[in-house]
Parts: structure tokens; C-alpha cells; sequence
């Protein structure tokens, strides 16, 4: 009996698994900055390094806050799984055991895909991730996901 | 040195056994430091690459954010451990070649022996962005092992001298106590003295090697002590027999000696010595037999004689033997030994030849006188009929073998019975005694023979070579002449005797004594007959 539910327990996380990754593979990333951001381009690397805290500043040396979309949105966890290969998840506890040390500090959760869009408008050292449909001319797009 | 610390066999095993022991365990102990400290290292090594690992994620992040707080907490995580003497998280070089992060706490010279983990950047597989080094804590390591070393050396100390104590007990109690006892027991046997062979004392029923070297010393005593009682009896007889021989040989009045195969004597009794010494000497003047006898030639055939096997193996000899001044006879009697030991001997061994002698000498002189006595006339000192026979028959033997002469006179004397008649016995014993003086001063005592038959008769005889009548004829009238002297009988008187004498010549007047002496009795009696003091020859008669 037991076996037997695992077996169907199993089937159904396999299917779900395949139905995201179809739905992720169609959602493409863009990261975008203020309109007045000097930066034109980054790396990957960059953006990593800006998101996972390492760095507080773009490569120039002005501030960078950045900006995560809500949480437990599929595009936030399309975005890391895209980013480091990692799910939301695991990038919570990554932040959790930073807690302490004082040094990192996570990405400011925004409420929407809107509001982050408008922050972005709005703020010079903000930066953020946005499927590439969801694009305005309000913000400049400075790294896209191959 | 164990023997200057002791001679005990039992504490001497013990000692050995403890310095081996000692020696044993320290060896020992130290290869297994060495392993132990080895293996300890690569324990220890382990362990803290499994502790790198554990804190490898941490140290991650921490390089990755550059957080020395969070560096710092990890590295004094780190040194929290035993097993820890130094760690460090360095980051990467940026761009600029600055070190954004170099963490580090405790001892990290060693760099040889540190674990190195790389950091691999948490989001970009191929990517470094520092190192972590744990440097492992040899001395802690160390120290364990040593402690461990210590206590593992102290325990084999303990159980090898506990072994020592127990073995040397054994020992003292199996081996060395039983061969103390063995020994003491000997030490009470005085080989000389039979009656101390006594049984060793040994436990009975038992059967380790000791009781049976007890047993068998004892079987070998017992057969010792038989044999040694035996033979000192045997000695003592031997020695009793010696005594008593030595006594005959020591004491015996006739002189014993033994002369070897060159007749030196190699051996002689007092006896012996006192025969051939002179008061106040001390040696004999030779050792060679013979010449100590004085008849060299004759001793030295004779006993060339009595060794060879083909001759008796004894003969005696009477020798006349000049010591100092005095003459010695010695009755020596000669024995061939034959040696008992001779087989063992080798084929041309020595013939020893025993010589036994006596002093004779007053009996050869009382041989002599009665020999004298008994073929002389008392009176005259002349043979007597009978002695003088005898030498004319021996006389007249020797003449046919040598082809010689025998010239036999007969002698009377004339006018003699008047005297005997006239002045009495006595003076005619003088007459006859100087009449013999007379014929012994005119003829040779030794060669020729004078003889008084007995009365007034006399015959003298001579062995010559070549007969001469005349020569012979001459001589028979001086002598008559001779006789014809006045002889004194007294110191006042004086007589004279006349003289007849017949001659026979052997061979020519007969080759026997009686013939002989019978032809010159007649010739004695024809002159007797044709007027006294005169010579007549047989062979005139037979013309």
C-alpha cells in the first residue's frame, strides 16, 4: 500500500516538475536599472555577486539595492533557479544563515511586479529582474538570460 | 658484571631475563610509539579533513561575502578543537591584486602538513574564491602518543620483572636448590676416603634431570667406591708385599744387582755396595760389571753366554776379586730374567741378567787348605802319593797330546834310616823338610812336580819340550851334589844323606805311570844295587 502511494506521490511531483519547467522555460528574465544608471551592462557574474550580497555597489561603485520580486512567486524562483541554478528556498535559508554576521543583507522584497517596476523608474541605485514581456521604457535592460 | 653483582644462578637468570625484558620492552615500546604516532598522525589528519568539510560551507560563504566576523567565528571554531594548532581562510586577489580576506589564528608555519580545502564559489562551479587551512596539532598528537608510549612501558616493565621474580623463583626452587644440595653432598666425598662415598641424597619418586644425575652419581659412586676399597686393598697388600720384598733385597746378606743388556748395573742392594766399597767411600768405583770384578774377558763371555735362549738361563761362578788390598772370593750366581711385562715389550727388548753373589772367600780359603791338606804331605809340603798320581797322569796326558817329554826321576835318599835311628824322628823330619826345601828352591813349584811317596822316596817330574839326556843327566847329578850338603839338625849338630835317583822318559821308556814309574824304580834299585849316589837312565838298562 505504502509502496503504491509513493509510487503515484512520486508521479505527481514528476509530472507538476515538468509542467514548471515548461511553464519557466517560457518565462524569460531580463535585469533592468534606472533609466539614469551609467552601467549599460553586466555579467552574470555581476549580477550574482549584487544579489547574493556580495558586493553593495554596482562595478562603477555607485550604491545597488536590490530588488526580489514577492516571495513564493513562481518568478522569483524561476529567476534563482535561473541565476545560481538554486530555489527559492535555498536562497532563503542562504539569507538565514547570513543573519547573523550582520555583513549580508538580502534583496528588498517588493509587494509587486509593478511596484518593482515603478522603484526601479523611480530609484537610480535600484536594480531588478523582470520577464523580458513585462519590459517598459522606463527602466534599461543591463543583462538578459541567454 | 652479573658476575660481580652475583655468583647465584637463580638471581643471575633473573637478572638476565629482566635486562632482556627491559630491553625488550623499551624496543618495543618505542616501534609501537612509532606506529602508534603514524597512525595517530593519519587518524588526526582525518579528522580534521572531516572537520575542514564540515565548516567548508560556512567558509564558503564566508570568503565568498569577504565576512571576517563570520571568517573569524568559523577559525576560532576551528581552534576549539584538540586536534587543532592553527586555521586560516584567505580569499581571493580581486582585480587589483588587494587580498579582500586573510583570516588566521593559532600556529600556521606548517604548511607541509595543513589541510588545504579550495573554496569553490557557491554559485559558479569553476570558480575559487579562496582556501581554507587547517593545520592539524602535532604536539597534541604527540603528546597522546607519548603518554600512551609511558603507559604501555611501565606495564611491560611490571610484567617482565614480575616474570623475572616468578622465573628466578622457579629456578631457585627447581634447579638451582637440587644442584645446591648435590653439591654440598659432594663437598662432604673426600675422593682418598672411601668410607665418604657415600648416596647423595635426592627426593625419591621423582623423575626430573637432577634426580636422575643423583641417581646415576650414585650408581657410579657405589661402583667407585667397590673398585677404589678394592683396589687400596690390593694396595696394601701390594704394599705388605713390597715391604717384605724390599726388606729380602734391602737386608739380604749377598749382594744383589741387575745388569742391563751392557752389563752396567742398573740396580743393587746394600749388600751389594758394602762388598765392593772400602770403608769411606761412597760409589762404586764403575758400574760396568765386569771391570768392577777385575775379569773383564772371562764375566763378559759368560754373560754374553746366558742371554743367548739356547743356554740355560742360570750358571754360577766363583771369582777372585782384588778390593783394596784384600782378595775376595765371590760365589755369583747369574739369572737371564725374562721379563713378565715382555709382551708388551718390544721384540728386542733388553735382557736383564740377575747377579747374586756371595762372599766365599773363607770358605774358598778352608777349601783350599783342606784340598791343600788333602793332597799334600803334612811334613814336607810335597804332593802326596796320591795327589802327586794324579798330576803325573795328567802331566803325562798333556805331554802325548803335545807332543812332549816327561822326565821322571825316583829319588832315594841314602844313609838316612841311621840318622832316623842315630838322632830320633825329629831330626830325621828335619832332614826330609830340608830336603824338600831343596828340591823346591832347585825346581819350579808350578810347572814341575815334586812328590814324596811316602819314607825317604821321592819323585820329581818335569814336562819338556825337547829332551836332552845330557842336559837332564847334568841336572840329576847337581842335584845330588845339592843333596849331598850338610844339614843342621840341631844347633851343635849336623848330618848329611846321600842321594840314588832312576830316571824314566815317557814316551820313550813307556806311555803309562805305572810303567813309567816301575822302570825308574828299577833303575833306583840298579843304582842302589851298583853303590849309591848315583843316576841311572831306563834306556841304558834295555841296552
Amino acid at each position: 500500500m505504502i509502496i503504491a502511494r509513493n509510487l503515484g506521490f512520486n508521479l505527481i511531483l514528476s509530472m507538476f516538475l515538468l509542467v514548471v519547467s515548461m511553464y519557466a522555460e517560457s518565462t524569460e528574465f531580463v535585469v533592468v536599472v534606472n533609466k539614469n544608471n551609467t552601467i549599460n551592462a553586466l555579467s552574470k557574474r555581476e549580477v550574482i555577486d549584487i544579489y547574493m550580497g556580495r558586493y553593495s555597489t554596482f562595478p562603477d561603485g555607485e550604491i545597488s539595492k536590490p530588488l526580489d520580486l514577492p516571495a513564493k512567486s513562481a518568478f522569483k524562483n524561476d529567476f534563482y533557479l535561473k541565476l545560481v541554478n538554486k530555489d527559492e528556498q535555498q536562497i532563503n535559508a542562504y539569507w538565514a544563515r547570513l543573519l547573523f554576521s550582520g555583513r549580508g543583507k538580502p534583496p528588498t522584497p517588493s509587494a509587486s511586479l509593478e511596484d518593482a517596476l515603478k522603484t526601479i523608474a523611480s530609484s537610480q541605485y535600484a536594480i531588478g529582474y523582470i520577464p523580458l514581456s513585462h519590459v517598459t521604457d522606463t527602466v534599461k535592460v543591463v543583462y538578459t538570460f541567454d | 658484571m652479573i658476575k660481580i653483582i652475583s655468583q647465584k644462578l637463580y638471581l643471575r637468570v633473573a637478572l638476565s631475563i629482566a635486562l632482556v625484558a627491559i630491553v625488550v620492552s623499551i624496543v618495543s615500546a618505542m616501534l609501537s610509539y612509532y606506529s602508534d604516532l603514524k597512525e595517530k598522525k593519519n587518524t588526526n589528519y582525518l579528522l580534521v579533513q572531516q572537520l575542514a568539510h564540515t565548516v567548508e560551507k560556512a567558509a564558503t560563504i564566508a570568503a565568498y561575502l569577504n565576512d571576517q566576523e563570520l571568517s573569524q567565528e568559523i577559525i576560532n571554531g576551528l581552534l576549539s578543537n584538540d586536534i587543532v594548532q592553527g586555521a586560516s581562510i584567505e580569499g581571493k586577489s580581486n582585480t587589483k591584486g588587494e587580498m579582500e580576506l586573510f583570516i588566521a589564528n593559532g600556529t600556521i608555519n606548517k604548511q607541509k602538513e595543513a589541510v588545504l580545502v579550495k573554496l569553490v564559489h557557491p554559485f559558479l562551479d569553476d570558480t575559487f574564491i579562496g582556501v581554507l587551512s587547517i593545520y592539524p596539532d602535532d604536539k597534541f598528537i604527540q603528546q597522546q602518543a607519548q603518554a600512551a608510549l609511558k603507559k604501555e612501558f611501565i606495564l611491560m616493565l611490571i610484567q617482565s620483572i614480575v616474570i623475572a621474580f616468578f622465573v628466578s623463583l622457579v629456578v631457585q626452587r627447581w634447579l638451582t636448590k637440587p644442584i645446591q644440595n648435590l653439591t654440598d653432598s659432594f663437598a662432604k666425598i673426600n675422593p682418598s676416603k672411601p668410607e665418604t662415598l657415600k648416596m647423595l641424597s635426592f627426593k625419591q619418586g621423582k623423575r626430573d634431570e637432577i634426580s636422575r644425575l643423583t641417581q646415576n652419581i650414585n650408581a657410579l659412586m657405589h661402583e667407585l667406591h667397590l673398585t677404589i676399597s678394592n683396589e687400596q686393598t690390593l694396595r696394601k697388600k701390594t704394599q705388605e708385599l713390597e715391604a717384605k720384598f724390599r726388606l729380602i733385597f734391602e737386608q739380604a746378606s749377598a749382594g744383589i744387582c741387575l745388569l742391563d743388556d751392557k752389563n752396567t748395573i742398573t740396580t743393587f742392594n746394600p749388600a751389594f755396595k758394602h762388598y765392593f766399597t772400602l770403608p769411606g767411600e761412597e760409589k762404586l768405583s764403575t758400574l760396568h760389571f765386569p771391570e768392577l770384578l777385575n775379569n773383564v774377558e772371562k764375566l763378559q763371555s759368560l754373560l754374553l753366554d746366558i742371554r743367548s735362549d739356547i743356554n740355560p738361563p742360570q750358571t754360577t761362578l766363583d771369582v777372585e776379586c782384588k778390593i783394596g788390598y784384600k782378595t775376595v772370593w765371590f760365589h755369583c750366581l747369574f739369572v737371564r730374567l725374562t721379563d713378565q711385562r715382555q709382551n708388551n715389550r718390544s721384540p728386542q727388548q733388553e735382557q736383564l741378567v740377575e747377579v747374586i753373589l756371595h762372599d766365599v772367600t773363607e770358605r774358598a780359603e778352608r777349601e783350599f787348605q783342606t784340598q791343600f791338606e788333602a793332597d799334600h804331605d803334612p811334613l814336607t809340603d810335597l804332593f802326596n802319593r796320591r795327589a802327586g798320581e794324579k798330576r803325573l797322569k795328567k802331566a803325562l796326558r798333556e805331554c802325548a797330546k803335545h807332543g812332549q817329554h816327561l822326565v821322571l826321576m825316583m829319588i832315594d835318599l841314602d844313609k838316612f834310616k841311621p840318622i832316623n835311628d842315630t838322632y830320633g824322628h825329629e831330626a830325621g823330619d828335619k832332614v826330609l823338610i830340608e830336603i824338600a826345601n831343596r828340591f823346591k828352591k832347585r825346581f819350579n813349584n808350578n810347572t814341575d812336580i815334586c812328590i814324596r811317596l811316602g819314607g825317604d822316596e821321592f819323585i820329581i817330574a818335569q814336562q819338556i819340550n825337547t829332551y836332552d839326556k845330557t842336559a837332564t843327566q847334568n841336572q840329576a847329578i847337581a842335584l845330588i851334589d845339592e843333596l849331598q850338603q850338610d844339614i843342621s839338625i840341631s844347633q851343635t849338630k849336623k848330618c848329611a844323606v846321600g842321594a840314588s835317583i832312576g830316571i824314566a822318559v815317557a814316551p820313550n821308556d813307556g806311555n803309562e805311570l805305572v810303567e813309567l814309574m816301575f822302570n825308574a824304580d828299577q833303575m833306583l834299585y840298579q843304582v842302589k844295587e851298583t853303590g849309591r849316589g848315583n843316576v841311572a837312565f831306563y834306556d841304558e838298562l834295555k841296552k
